[in-house]
């Protein structure tokens, strides 16, 4: 059981002297997942305001449906930002063509850059970019998840004998957009 | 790639961290504080016992209305059965049917008048409305029966020149 699981009990069991050591522990929890979950939600969303709510959305959303108090499983929370990712574009759908403006602007870095890495970083960005999305989500949840393949199928809704193969074209495909980078 | 070349590259890729949070939006995501047992959420039910009340459901309700119209029906057939055996007790005068001494049909004009309306083309039509009651008179002297259905009815004829 994580310290985070530990905390959200004591939160519920304990009196308010174990209040702020939950805050802290509630904001590990959100440090340790919460740059994954935007990553993620940076691939499926056309902006970075939208990529934020879809986060909250999610964790929330996810947190509720456990309904014990105790933080949701990783993959849970991925799942659920890629169904409020879908919603998201079909009601996006009229306003396309200023969200694709928005994104091409997209001045976020997707990766935590010490300035001598920043280069190397904006260019993995790019070819990530390049991937196709199938490809893009797989490794995503895969590298930066940490998410096994029988988790990356239930987030996607496909079979993890895809999931894993879809891995593998991805990698292959983004180690030849990034050999400038990584000879 | 090889095995070994894509291990080398997953190892380098994983290095590299994705981006903390921007600081305003942890802000806010630390202020909303996530549900805890003290506001409990009504848990779910688990998959398969949700699952398993679905397929008690399916196939059982319909099962159950399917047995309850058949009870009806066969409560219902019983019963006709019952008064079918009673009319079957019935003395034999009482069953019988009543046969007809006399039998009278008649037409009765009740009122009749003329009325005139005017056709789009400008042109008048005269129309002859008249009101009648159908009558039949079913008659048994040997039993003192006498059954008499009266039936309105209303005949509008529309009247030509020539022949007006």
């Amino acid at each position: 059981m994580s310290s985070a699981t530990l905390t959200l009990r004591n939160r519920v069991n304990g009196g308010s002297h174990n209040e702020n050591a939950n805050d802290s522990e509630w904001h590990v929890w959100l440090e340790e997942h919460g740059p994954r979950f935007l990553l993620f939600a940076r691939h499926q969303a056309r902006s970075e305001a939208d990529a934020q709510d879809l986060v909250q959305e999610a964790i929330f959303e996810s947190w509720e449906r456990r309904g014990d108090g105790e933080p949701p499983p990783a993959a849970l929370v991925f799942a659920t930002i890629r169904r409020r990712a879908i919603d998201l574009a079909r009601r996006a759908e009229s306003r396309k063509g200023r969200e694709v403006l928005a994104a091409e602007d997209y001045p976020e870095l997707w990766f935590d850059s010490k300035p001598e890495d920043r280069e190397r970083d904006l260019f993995l960005q790019q070819a990530m970019n390049k991937l196709p999305a199938i490809y893009r989500d797989v490794i995503t949840l895969k590298l930066w998840g940490d998410l096994t393949f029988a988790e990356i199928a239930v987030a996607l809704d496909i079979p993890a004998n895809t999931a894993a193969s879809r891995y593998r074209y991805g990698l292959a495909e983004l180690r030849d957009l990034t050999k400038a980078i990584f000879p | 790639m090889t095995d070994q070349e894509q291990n080398r590259f997953e190892a380098e890729l994983r290095e590299i961290k994705a981006a903390r949070l921007p600081e305003d939006f942890r802000s806010r995501l630390l202020a909303a504080a996530p549900p805890t047992k003290a506001c409990p959420v009504r848990r779910p039910w688990p998959a398969p016992v949700a699952l398993g009340w679905q397929r008690v459901r399916r196939f059982f309700i319909p099962a159950a209305v399917a047995a309850a119209l058949t009870v009806v029906v066969w409560r219902h057939g019983s019963q006709m059965n019952k008064a079918a055996r009673k009319v079957q007790n019935v003395s034999p005068a009482v069953a019988t049917v009543p046969r007809a001494d006399d039998v009278q049909i008649a037409q009765d004009l009740v009122s009749s008048f003329d009325t005139v309306a005017t056709l789009p083309t400008g042109e008048p039509v005269r129309f002859q409305c008249q009101r009648w009651v159908d009558k039949v008179t079913f008659t048994d002297k040997s039993r003192g029966l006498v059954l008499e259905e009266r039936r309105p009815r209303v005949e509008i004829v529309p009247v030509r020149f020539e022949i007006y």
